[in-house]
Formats: C-alpha cells, sequence, structure tokens
C-alpha cells in the first residue's frame, strides 16, 4: 500500500492543485500506487468532523506525508495548519502562498479592518451590510506564511509551482533521497541575450510589447531589463523555467518575482532597488515600489504605511 | 545623497517613519553640532516610540 | 434535542465552505447553509496599483478559471483606458478564454463530479473520488488524464502560463501566433474535440440516463437565469457580448453589461463571507423562499444554455436541440448544469477551432497603442462558473482607484444555499440520515461547480 498523505488548502487558490494535477500522465501511478491519499478535500471526501458531521473537534488523519499550500489568514487556516503539524510526519509548505504569503499577502499593505469594511460598502453591495461574524473564521490580524506558525519541513514555492518539481521533490521522498531543485535566480534559467545595461536610465511600464521576432527562439530575443521594463528575475528564485526559460519571458512578459526570494530570507523590494542602483537605473521610475512585495508580503515584510497625517507632529 | 533619499523611501514603504533615520555631516571641530544633533534625534525617538510589532515570527 | 450535522469541508469543489443542517426535535430539516469561509479583499489590495499590473495580479483569485479573471481584468483597462484591442488581439484572447473553458470542464466532470456517477453515491467515501475512477475504468481514467493534460499544455506552451497567465495585455496580446503554432493547436483540438464528442456521448448514456430519477429531484429550485449572448444572433457566447437576464417564465431583458449596477445587487448574509448577487432590477427584493424566491437568479453553464437562442457551431447546436426536446427552456433541475457543461465542451472545441482557422489570427498586429488616463472600464467575461465582471475607476497616472468585482461563482451562493436546502428537507427525514445522503446534498453543491 502507498505512502499515506494529507492534502488541505487553506488561503489558496486551488492553482497549486491544479499544478500537481499538470504532473500530466505520470500522477496516475503516483496516486494510485506510490500515495495512499487519506484525505484531500479538493479530490476526496474525507470530512473533519465525522463523515455526518456530528463530531465538534476538527481532525485529519495521521499521514507520513502532508501538503498545504495557501496562507495562513484567518482562525481555520490556523487550527487546520497546526491539526496538519500534528499528523503528519513531513510537511510539505507547496506554492508561494503558503512560503511567502504570496499575493494574498498584498493585504498586508492595508489597514485589514478599513479594507474589509470598504469591502461591504462597494457600489453594488446593499446598503447597511455588515462584515459576516457567524459561522465563519475570524480573520487573524495579518497574513502569514506557514511557516511563521508551524515547522515546516520542505517549502516548494511558485505560482503556480512548477509540476515537473512537485513531482521530483514526491518522488525524492518516496525514495529517501534530497530533491534535485534548481538553485539561484530567474535570470540564471533565461537564455535571453545580454549586452549590457548601459543605455537604460529608468524602467518604463509593460504598455508596450517587447521587441523581438515573433516565431523566432527565446535566445535571440534581448533581456527584459535591458529593454528597459521592469524584471524581477534577479531578485526572484528560480524554479519556472520549462521548455528551455522563464514561464513569462517565454511569453515575452516580464518577470514578477512569483516564486519569492532567491534566499528564503530575501526582501524582493529591497533586492530589486540595489539591482537597480547598482545599474544606474533611478529607483523613482518603478510606480508602485511595494508591489514588488507582491509575493512574498507575509514575514513582516509588506505593512500598512503610516498616513500622512501621522508625520504631521 | 541619491541613496540617503531611497534609504527614507523605503523606510517608509515598509511603514517605518521617515523621522528614524537621518544623515548629519559633523566634523570633529563642531562638537557642539555633534550634541545637538545626538540630543535632537534621542528625542524624535523617544517621540516616535518603539516600532510596532508586525514582524516575522518563526515557529 | 435538535442537533446541526457540520459538513466540513464541502469537498470536491473549488472553494472553501461548509454545510450545516439543522435538525428539529422531530429530526426533520429545520433549515440548511452553505456556509462561504474565504474572503482575501482582491477589491481593496489592487487599488493604488497601475492599471496594466492588475490583471496579473486578480488571475490570482482562482487557479482553476485564472484566464477568465485576467481577460475580464485585461477588458476593464482597455475600458478604463479607452483603448480598443485590436483584432488580432482580441481573437487570441477570445481563444485563450474558450481553450481554458476546455480543460476546466474536463477537470470538473471527470476529476470533480464523475465519481459520485461511476461509483455511486452511496459508495464509501474512500473510493468515490477520481482515484476510485482510475481504478474502475483505467482506459476511460487515462484517456480523460491525457486529454486534459493536452489542453494545458497547449495553453502552456502557446501562452507561456496556462495556470496564472500573463499574456493578455492592455492593448491587446503580448506576442503574435506564428503558423507553425497554430497548426499544432488545430491539430491538439480537434483531438480535444474528438473527446468532448464522446463524453457528451458517454454522460448521456451512461450517467443522465441511468440517473434521471435523482436528476429530476435532488435540488432542483425555480430562479432567473444569467448568461451571455452575442450581440449579433442572440447565440452563446462566452468571451463578449451583451448579457441576458431571464426570468423563470422564460422571458428576458437584454442588457449593456457596463450598465450592471442598474441591474444586479450584492445581498449580504451575516453568516457566509460571499455576497450573494440578485436581479435588483425585479423590484422583488432579495429572498430564497423555496416557495417564492424574490430576486433570485443563477449563472453557470445551465444558465448559458437557457439564455441562449442558439449555438453558432454545429455539433453543439445538435446537442442543445436534443437537450431542449428533453427538457424544454429554460430547464430547471440542478443536475443537468453537468449535461449543460458538456454541451459547452463540444461549444468550445468548435469555437477554438474557428478561432485558429480564421486567416487574420497569425497577423502581428496584436497590440494596440496604449497610455495611461484617468477613466472607468467594466470588463465582462463568461467564467464556467458564470457572468464575471471586473469594473475598475482609474486616475490620471493609470492607477486604480477604485474597484468593484463580481465574481461568477457568486451569482450562485443564494441559489445552492436553496438547492442544498431542498435537497436536505427532500432525502432526511425523522431523525434518518447517513453518509451516502448527506453526500447527495453537496452533489446538489457540486453541480454548480462552484
Amino acid at each position: 500500500m502507498g505512502v499515506t498523505t494529507a492534502l488541505e488548502w487553506l488561503g489558496s487558490c486551488s492553482g497549486c492543485e491544479i499544478a500537481i494535477l499538470n504532473i500530466g500522465e505520470a500522477l496516475i501511478p503516483i496516486i494510485t500506487e506510490a500515495l495512499d491519499i487519506v484525505h484531500a478535500p479538493v479530490l476526496m471526501d474525507h470530512k473533519y468532523f465525522g463523515q455526518c458531521g456530528e463530531g465538534v473537534t476538527l481532525t485529519i488523519p495521521e499521514a507520513v506525508v502532508g501538503i498545504v499550500t495557501g496562507g495562513v489568514s484567518n482562525h481555520e487556516h490556523l487550527e487546520v495548519l497546526e491539526e496538519m503539524r500534528k499528523k503528519c510526519k513531513v510537511l510539505i509548505a507547496l506554492g508561494t502562498c503558503a512560503t511567502h504569503g504570496g499575493i494574498p499577502a498584498l493585504m498586508n499593505g492595508q489597514n485589514r479592518q478599513e479594507s474589509w469594511e470598504g469591502i461591504f460598502k462597494t457600489v453594488t453591495t446593499d446598503p447597511g451590510a455588515q462584515i459576516p461574524t457567524i459561522e465563519v473564521p475570524a480573520p487573524l490580524d495579518r497574513v502569514y506564511a506557514c511557516d511563521e506558525k508551524v515547522k515546516i519541513d520542505m517549502q516548494l514555492p511558485g505560482c503556480p509551482p512548477n509540476p515537473e518539481l512537485i513531482a521530483e521533490v514526491i518522488i525524492s521522498l518516496l525514495e529517501g533521497r534530497p530533491p534535485v531543485l534548481p538553485g539561484k535566480s530567474v535570470c540564471d534559467t533565461c537564455p535571453t541575450k545580454r549586452e549590457g545595461k548601459g543605455e537604460v536610465g529608468k524602467v518604463k511600464r509593460f504598455l508596450t510589447n517587447a521587441k523581438f521576432t515573433p516565431g523566432a527562439p527565446i535566445d535571440e530575443m534581448r533581456c527584459l531589463l535591458e529593454q528597459g521594463y521592469l524584471c524581477m528575475g534577479p531578485v526572484t528564485a528560480a524554479g519556472c523555467a520549462k521548455r528551455g526559460a522563464p514561464s513569462c519571458i517565454s511569453a515575452r512578459v516580464p518577470c514578477r518575482g512569483c516564486f519569492g526570494p532567491v534566499r528564503k530570507d530575501g526582501n524582493q523590494l529591497l533586492d530589486m532597488m540595489n539591482a537597480l542602483a547598482s545599474n544606474g537605473i533611478d529607483y523613482k521610475s518603478v510606480v508602485d515600489r511595494r508591489s514588488l512585495l507582491r509575493f512574498s508580503g507575509a514575514h513582516g515584510q509588506l505593512r500598512p504605511m503610516r498616513k500622512q497625517a501621522d508625520k504631521e507632529d | 545623497m541619491t541613496r540617503s533619499d531611497m534609504i527614507v523611501e523605503l523606510l517608509e514603504d515598509f511603514g517605518y517613519e521617515a523621522e528614524r533615520f537621518s544623515l548629519t555631516w559633523v566634523s570633529s571641530a563642531e562638537p557642539d553640532k555633534f550634541v545637538a544633533a545626538v540630543t535632537e534625534m534621542t528625542a524624535r525617538i523617544k517621540r516616535l516610540g518603539p516600532v510596532s510589532s508586525q514582524d516575522a515570527s518563526v515557529a | 434535542m435538535g442537533k446541526v450535522l457540520n459538513i466540513a469541508p464541502v469537498s470536491r469543489i473549488e472553494g472553501h465552505a461548509k454545510i450545516a443542517i439543522h435538525l428539529g426535535d422531530d429530526g426533520n430539516v429545520q433549515d440548511a447553509f452553505l456556509h462561504i469561509q474565504s474572503l482575501r479583499g482582491f477589491e481593496k489590495f489592487i487599488e493604488g496599483r497601475p492599471a496594466e499590473e492588475v490583471p496579473r495580479i486578480v488571475n490570482r483569485i482562482c487557479g482553476i478559471c485564472p484566464w477568465m479573471h485576467h481577460l475580464a481584468s485585461n477588458k476593464a483597462v482597455d475600458g478604463a483606458f479607452g483603448v480598443t484591442p485590436t483584432e488580432t488581439g482580441y481573437k487570441l484572447r477570445e481563444m485563450c478564454q474558450v481553450m481554458a473553458h476546455i480543460n476546466d470542464k474536463i477537470l470538473h466532470f471527470f476529476f470533480l463530479a464523475a465519481p459520485d456517477f461511476v461509483l455511486g453515491p452511496d459508495a464509501d467515501y474512500s473510493v468515490r473520488n477520481v482515484i476510485g475512477v482510475v481504478k474502475a475504468a483505467p482506459e476511460l481514467a487515462t484517456q480523460v488524464v491525457k486529454m486534459r493534460q493536452l489542453g494545458q499544455m497547449m495553453l502552456d506552451k502557446f501562452a507561456g502560463k496556462a495556470i496564472h497567465p500573463i499574456a493578455g495585455v492592455v492593448g491587446g496580446f503580448a506576442k503574435p501566433m506564428v503558423e507553425a503554432e497554430r497548426q499544432e493547436l488545430l491539430a491538439g483540438t480537434r483531438t480535444l474535440l474528438d473527446f468532448a464528442c464522446f463524453a457528451l456521448d458517454f454522460a448521456i448514456n451512461n450517467v443522465f440516463a441511468k440517473y434521471m430519477d435523482v436528476i429530476g429531484a435532488l435540488g432542483v429550485i425555480k430562479t432567473g437565469f444569467l448568461g451571455t449572448v452575442d450581440r449579433a444572433d442572440g447565440s452563446l457566447r462566452l468571451y463578449d457580448g451583451k448579457q441576458r437576464m431571464m426570468k423563470a417564465d422564460g422571458s428576458y431583458v437584454d442588457f449593456e453589461g457596463s450598465d450592471y449596477t442598474q441591474y444586479l445587487g450584492e445581498h449580504v448574509e451575516p453568516w457566509g463571507y460571499s455576497k450573494m448577487p440578485y436581479a435588483k432590477f425585479w423590484n422583488e427584493g432579495f429572498d430564497m423562499n423555496l416557495a417564492a424566491p424574490k430576486g433570485i437568479y443563477r449563472a453557470n453553464t445551465l444558465a448559458r444554455i437557457n439564455v441562449c437562442d442558439k449555438i453558432s457551431t454545429p455539433k453543439a447546436q445538435a446537442a442543445l436541440e436534443a437537450f431542449r426536446a428533453s427538457f424544454g427552456r429554460p430547464a430547471q433541475q440542478t443536475l443537468l448544469y453537468h449535461y449543460a457543461r458538456l454541451i459547452e465542451l463540444v461549444y468550445a472545441c468548435e469555437r477554438t477551432i474557428e478561432l485558429l482557422e480564421w486567416e487574420g489570427i497569425t497577423d502581428p498586429r496584436v497590440r494596440a497603442k496604449v497610455e495611461p488616463k484617468a477613466g472607468r472600464g467594466v470588463g465582462i467575461v463568461e467564467a464556467p462558473r458564470g457572468t464575471l465582471i471586473h469594473d475598475y475607476t482609474t486616475d490620471e497616472n493609470g492607477c486604480i482607484t477604485k474597484a468593484n468585482l463580481i465574481v461568477g461563482t457568486t451569482h450562485n451562493i443564494a441559489p445552492m444555499n436553496m438547492s442544498v436546502k431542498q435537497a436536505a428537507t427532500t432525502l432526511i427525514k425523522n431523525g434518518v440520515y447517513n453518509e451516502g445522503l448527506l453526500n447527495q446534498v453537496e452533489m446538489a453543491v457540486r453541480a454548480y461547480d462552484p
């Protein structure tokens, strides 16, 4: 029988789960023979409170391998994550939300209470609507990455993570060996032409398409940063490359850092500002600097800005 | 000067008050200026108080 | 003593929800709720962002239908900036959107819904899932996995990313299609069309035929329907068109999506994070009463099949005619969502081929000139789950000042609550319930593919 496995999703969008499915045909023997999936709400019907819903304590069965996606933003996420940690021998945080907070952690850059109040006052929302509080999990003070709340044994970022790397991690666990993962930055996996960043003084918004010959191989296109676009390749962990080029670059679109920082505790905003400054590029030309942390806003990196009023003292 | 402008703006990006950073040029022949700068900064920081906690925790 | 059954989490759906069934002392169902458990706040944290960045932020609202948010967002930014995409840019976007529908529908029917039908709603939960389907019908399962993977990889290779796409841009598309790509996509889509026709046949003969009595009873409610139809001929359109709101009696009103605030309101209950859109312009208010619902309409496959006058592609049109001969227009039975989903699957394959065969699809002019400016744009597409609305207002720097999102699946939150109540009340009497019956209550939710 296979290795018992539990899969949970917290503040997630299910993109990581689809990435697992995108492993393709090779997934069939993995889920039918190599693994024995005992809990996975996306795919099978094991319930928290007993199959007839009569229990009172949230329970997940024991498993050797636990995979958790999504960040931690409410009390139910926390409860599920802690139960996963308790019941699983090896706990893997899959996807940038789980490892670094991901896009939902953009909320960390705002005042959460005010934002939630605003959501229930949009132009089409019935007037007088209040934030729901009954039978729904209360929010935490901010969005957390999984390793801020429990010990995580392995982190595999990506938005979405690379299916080949997911398969490699699962198989390496089953074979009892360390996984073979790409190191360093997106630039290290990018084959575009580098001719020097000398002429670029400012970065421009992505309002025009890049310069390239349609249909020509990707290594004939000039580096997007050298073309004057903001590309976060230098400050983003490698891993997204498929078919010989980073995913967004292969569509001729600049990188926005969705695998998180190169080093686990790196800061993509600071690192990018340094990279621009070292190349003589005016940092002020970056519109909305704080969104360089759009994928890595947990770990206290993204915080609400102080309002102007506070400064006039 | 450009780098210290950047530092101030980045501090604000991260939710810290710009006043927590200051760059002052003082020579060894200007002790009064040095004392004034340090005194002023100390008072400023005391007024601003400790940084609020939204820090990363590691479990 | 009454009690509450907490079915949590609702499984084989694409979100976080729980069902609470309240039993009275007599063991009969007094009330039942679908409590939506998550709220992330996209409408707020895109404020202040440069509008052209937003399509690659809001795609993360959903990892199964990211193309829908990506493209609705691009359309909204186009509107705010006053840009009209080039014809090729427009059609490349539509092609990606309908291709994404193909993959989504294969996923839903075979991976999420089929276990209930292939293994039976009362099968032990440990086998009542896609793994059980693989073991019970290995050839079918391998074929399904291959087809879904084919569709995903075609999109991934052409557009760089299938999940959380980035190739749609304000003004059009990030890269042109070249002839070699077009040939590869055509070959793949023709294979998918064959599979789609097989899937529909398989379902009609092996699923719908066997489960007609369940279809007739489970979760059946009476509502209006909202979808998108082609402006010229009222045929089914997934990418663009005018909105059509039909009442239960079959009468309907067409409107321009940009006027949506005059037609739709969003009701809020304190027991679920998701808002519940309703037809404000019917002037009846909002009520989920099963006997006399007010303001309630549904979106998603069954709705689109009901509101369209016809389907412009031949195989899907033939399927629609057979469907209407059996079930009429509008059809109300909730489990028919699965049937409608497979008709749309056939349409999506045929439409993709149509777009690939258009002579201008390889034209290099894929992006119009873009100047950021202040404005407001409403971008609408039919997501698999329903009519998706992104409404953005920008300032003179082209940054978002305000946003309103009505997400496709939310149109069905009130109807799902009604279907859950109907199913629970019908199936559970005098305190008699078991895992199979409770799974059937979940099936009433799964049909909506939320």
